[in-house]
C-alpha cells in the first residue's frame, strides 16, 4: 500500500511538472504557424494601454504574418531581472537597452541600421535619433520612443487655502511655500503638507531634482562637453529639500514613503507641491485618482538667475532587437519591431494621454482628430514648446568608490552632514571613476564627449 | 564453527551494506551541499580578484578590491559591519533569555501548551522579508498601527525610520518576534534532554525552583544551548532581507548590515545606478566569512567547559 502511494504521487509530480509547460517556448512555431515574439518591456505608464493593442495586433496584422507578439513587464528591477533572465539562458528577442549602455557594449542588441527591412522605419526617425540614446557610436541599437518633459504638480485647493496665488518660480521660494502650507495644514482635521518627497526611490535625486532642473543649468551633471561630473549648481536644489525636510514641511517621511505612496498621498489631497514626470499624468487620472483641482507648472528655477529653457525633458529610446533572435524567426521579430514603432501605436498611447512622441505631424494629427482619451491636465502637462532635451551620461558604466549622489544628498536632507562637506568628495568620486571607466575602456568618448548643443524643443 | 563464520559473513554483508546505503544518504546532501553552495560560492569569490559588473569582460585587478576595503571606499562597510554586531547581539539579549523563559514555562504539564508552543511558533514559518514589510507598516510614520495608537492616546507620532537608533529597534523587534519560536523549541528539546531524577534529588534536598535552574537546568543545558546560541548568533550576523525590506539601510548607513550591503555592490545597478560591482562584492563575501569564522571560533573557545559537561 505504501510503495502503491509512492509511486501515484511521483507519477503526480511528474505529470504536475508537464502540465507547468506553457506549451512552446518563443521564437518556436506552433501547428498553426505563428512564430512567438518575446517583448520584455519596463514600461509602466501605458502598461495597460499595450497589453489592450498587443492582443489587437496579434488577433489581427499579425495573425496574417504569422506572428504572435508576447510581452512581459518588469518595471521596479528591469536592469537586474533582464541580466537575470539572460544569464539564465531566457533570452528576449525584444528588450529595452537604450539606457543600459553596458548591456550595448556587450553586443546584447543588434545594429538596426544593419536590418535592410528596417531602413524605411529607420529613416523615419531619422531627424529625431540621438548618439547616447539611440546611437553608440556608429551602431544604431534602437529608435525613439518619447520626450518625457519633468514638471511640477501641485494641489490649487491647498493653494487657494493657504492664499498662494501661483506655483513658486525658484526652489527656495518652494520651500517657503512648503512651509506656509504646512503650518495651516496643522490645523486641518486631516493634516496637510507642502511637499511631498521620497529618498526610498534611488532616483529621485536624479530624476526629481537634478534632471527636472535641466532647464536652469542647461546641462545635466555630466557635461559632454568638457567630459567632468559636476554637482555643483544643485546647491540651492539641495539645501531647499534639506530645509524642507528639516523643518517639516515634507509629507512624512520621505524615509517610509516611496514613490507611489507619496503619489498617493497627493491625490489624496494631504500634500501641496510635488515634482512630476509626464507619465504621473496617467497616475492621478487612473492609478490614484486626485479627484480635486490639481495644475501642472514647469519645474522652479534653481536660483533667482532663472531658468536657460522652461524646463527639461528626458529623451527616451523604444526597444532593441537582442541578438538572440533565431535567424528563422527574424521575419516575425522585424514585424513585431515595426508594431512597436508604428505611427498608428504612437498615435494611440498618445491620444490616450500616455506618452508624447518626438514626431510633430502625428501630434498633430491627434490633436485633429481629438484625443481618444484626454486626460486631465495632459494638455498642459504634454506642452514641451522651450523645453530641452537632456543629454546622456555614462553612470550606469561607472564603479563608484563611495557614497553616490543619492545618499550623499539624502545625508543633507538628514543634517547628518553638509553641502560644504561633502560636495567637493562627490565630485571627486565620480570624475575618478569616470577617468577609471575610460582607462578601462568602458567609455567611448565619441558618445559621451562629443559635446552637446542641446537646444530647445518647439 | 561453519555456522559462526556464516554468520561473520552474513554480519559483514548486512554491514557493508547499512555503509553502502548510509554514504548514499549523506551523498545526496553532500552533492546538494557541493552544486548549489559550493560551486557558487567558488564562482563568487574568483572574482575578488578582477573588475567585473557582470556584463562584458572582466579584468585582472590582483588584490584592487581588497585594498579598497580596507581603506576609503570600505568605510561604509565597516559601518555595516558595526551595525550588524550591535543588532545581533542587541536582539539576542533579549530574544535567547525570553526563549529559554518561555520553553522553562511551556515545559511543564500546564494547560493549553500545544497551542502556545504553535502559536509562538508560527512566525518562524513566514519569510524574513514579508515580516519586514509588515512591521514597516505597522510602524509607518504616517498611518502606521503603531502612530495611530500613540496619537489615539495623545502622544505624538514617532519617526520610527527617521533616526538610527529608533529603526534599529523595531529591526531588532521583527527579527525577534521571528525567531523567539524556533529557539523556544530548541530550548524546549535540550530542556527535555535533563534527567528528571536530578530535580527530584534536588527537591529532596530542599532546593528552591530558583536553585534548581541555576544550579541544575542552566547548567545541564549548557552543550545544546551552547548550538542555540552560536546559530542564532550566525543567523542574526547573515540578515539581509529584512534591511532590503525596511529600511534600505536609511537613515545614513545607519541599519545597513554587512549582507545587504554586500548584495547592493552585487547589483548596484539597481540599487544605486552604477555599474554592477561583482569584484568588490566577492571581496567583501571573502572578508565576511572571515569575520564570521573568527567570531565562531572565540565562541567555541569561550564556550568550551559548557560543551565538555558530559565529557
Amino acid at each position: 500500500m505504501k510503495k502503491l502511494c509512492v509511486v501515484l504521487l511521483a507519477l503526480l509530480m511528474v505529470f504536475s511538472l508537464v502540465a507547468c509547460d506553457k506549451g512552446g517556448t518563443p521564437g518556436k512555431k506552433d501547428p498553426e504557424k505563428v512564430t512567438e515574439v518575446f517583448l520584455f518591456s519596463s514600461i509602466g505608464a501605458y502598461k495597460a494601454l499595450l497589453e489592450r493593442e498587443i492582443p489587437k495586433f496579434n488577433e489581427g496584422e499579425g495573425k496574417e504574418k504569422g506572428v504572435r507578439l508576447v510581452m512581459e513587464t518588469n518595471i521596479d528591477n528591469y536592469g537586474t531581472a533582464l541580466q537575470a533572465m539572460i544569464e539564465g539562458g531566457n533570452y528576449p528577442d525584444m528588450a529595452d537597452m537604450y539606457a543600459r549602455p553596458n548591456f550595448l557594449a556587450a553586443g546584447y542588441a543588434q545594429d538596426l541600421g544593419k536590418i535592410p527591412e528596417l531602413k524605411d522605419l529607420v529613416e523615419r526617425f531619422k531627424p529625431y535619433l540621438a548618439q547616447g540614446i539611440n546611437y553608440q557610436g556608429e551602431a544604431l541599437y534602437s529608435l525613439p520612443l518619447e520626450i518625457l518633459p519633468l514638471k511640477m504638480v501641485y494641489n490649487n485647493v491647498i493653494f487657494e487655502k493657504c492664499g498662494l496665488t501661483e506655483p513658486p518660480k525658484t526652489w527656495d521660494e518652494m520651500a517657503d511655500m512648503a512651509k506656509i502650507i504646512t503650518d495651516k495644514g496643522k490645523s486641518e482635521a486631516k493634516p496637510f503638507y507642502g511637499f511631498g518627497w521620497t529618498t526610498m526611490w534611488t532616483a529621485s535625486f536624479t530624476r526629481l531634482l537634478m534632471e527636472a532642473t535641466v532647464g536652469s543649468t542647461g546641462i545635466s551633471y555630466f557635461n559632454n562637453n568638457t567630459g567632468t561630473y559636476d554637482f555643483t549648481p544643485w546647491e540651492k536644489g539641495v539645501k531647499a529639500i534639506a530645509r524642507m525636510y528639516q523643518e517639516g514641511s515634507m509629507f512624512p517621511t520621505p524615509l517610509d514613503q516611496h514613490i507611489d505612496p507619496i503619489r498617493n498621498r497627493f491625490a489624496e489631497g494631504l500634500v501641496g507641491m510635488e515634482i512630476a514626470p509626464a507619465y504621473d499624468v496617467s497616475v492621478y487620472t487612473t492609478q490614484f485618482i486626485a479627484d480635486f483641482d490639481w495644475r501642472v507648472a514647469d519645474v522652479p528655477a534653481l536660483t533667482d538667475a532663472g531658468k536657460q529653457y522652461n524646463s527639461a525633458s528626458l529623451n527616451r529610446g523604444n526597444v532593441s532587437l537582442t541578438k538572440w533572435v533565431a535567424k528563422e524567426d527574424m521575419p516575425a521579430a522585424i514585424e513585431a519591431f515595426k508594431f512597436m514603432h508604428s505611427k498608428e501605436l504612437y498615435k494611440t498611447i498618445y491620444s490616450n494621454s500616455g506618452m508624447i512622441p518626438h514626431e510633430p505631424e502625428l501630434i498633430a494629427e491627434v490633436k485633429k482628430a481629438g484625443f481618444e482619451s484626454m486626460a486631465v491636465n495632459w494638455d498642459v502637462m504634454s506642452d514641451t514648446a522651450g523645453y530641452t532635451l537632456i543629454n546622456v551620461h555614462p553612470t550606469s558604466l561607472l564603479t563608484l568608490t563611495g557614497d553616490g549622489v543619492h545618499d550623499v544628498f539624502t545625508n543633507i536632507m538628514l543634517g547628518e552632514t553638509t553641502w560644504e562637506k561633502e560636495i567637493e568628495g562627490l565630485n571627486k568620486r565620480y570624475n575618478d571613476a569616470y577617468a577609471a571607466a575610460k582607462k578601462d575602456g568602458l567609455i567611448d568618448v565619441a558618445i559621451y564627449e562629443a559635446g552637446y548643443d542641446p537646444g530647445k524643443l518647439k | 564453527m561453519r555456522t559462526k563464520r556464516k554468520f561473520a559473513k552474513i554480519n559483514l554483508k548486512l554491514r557493508k551494506q547499512e555503509i553502502f546505503q548510509s554514504y548514499a544518504m549523506i551523498g545526496l546532501s553532500v552533492a546538494g551541499l557541493a552544486l548549489f553552495v559550493v560551486y557558487p560560492l567558488l564562482w563568487a569569490l574568483r572574482w575578488c580578484l578582477y573588475n567585473y559588473s557582470g556584463i562584458g569582460e572582466p579584468r585582472y585587478i590582483g588584490f584592487a578590491n581588497f585594498a579598497n576595503a580596507f581603506s576609503e571606499g570600505g568605510q561604509r562597510y565597516w559601518q555595516s559591519v558595526g551595525n550588524t554586531f550591535v543588532f545581533a547581539f542587541g536582539k539576542l539579549l533579549i530574544e535567547l533569555p525570553l526563549a529559554l523563559f518561555l520553553a522553562y514555562i511551556l515545559s511543564d504539564k500546564l494547560k493549553g501548551r500545544s497551542f502556545f508552543r504553535t502559536i509562538f511558533y508560527l512566525p518562524g514559518m513566514l519569510s524574513m522579508a514579508v515580516i519586514g514589510i509588515v512591521f514597516f507598516y505597522i510602524f509607518g510614520s504616517y498611518n502606521g498601527v503603531v502612530n495611530s495608537i500613540l496619537n489615539a492616546i495623545g502622544l505624538k507620532s514617532i519617526l520610527w525610520f527617521s533616526e538610527g537608533g529608533t529603526a534599529m529597534f523595531v529591526m531588532m523587534l521583527a527579527s525577534i518576534w521571528q525567531n523567539f519560536g524556533l529557539n523556544m523549541l530548541f530550548f524546549m528539546t535540550g530542556l527535555q534532554s535533563i534527567p528528571a531524577d536530578i530535580y527530584d534529588s534536588a527537591a529532596i534536598d530542599g532546593a528552591s525552583a530558583t536553585r534548581r535552574f541555576f544550579s541544575i537546568t542552566l547548567p545541564m543545558l549548557a552543550p545544546v544551548a551552547q548550538m542555540i546560541i552560536l546559530n542564532a548568533l550566525l543567523g542574526s550576523l547573515k540578515t539581509a532581507e529584512l534591511v532590503l525590506a525596511m529600511t534600505n539601510g536609511a537613515p545614513n548607513g545607519k541599519t545597513e548590515f554587512m549582507m545587504s550591503y554586500i548584495y547592493k555592490q552585487f547589483f548596484s545597478s539597481t540599487m544605486l545606478g552604477t555599474s554592477n560591482n561583482y569584484g568588490f562584492a566577492s571581496a567583501l563575501v571573502l572578508i565576511t566569512s572571515i569575520i564570521m569564522g573568527i567570531v565562531t571560533v572565540i565562541y567555541l573557545y569561550v564556550t568550551k567547559k559548557g560543551s565538555e559537561l558530559y565529557e
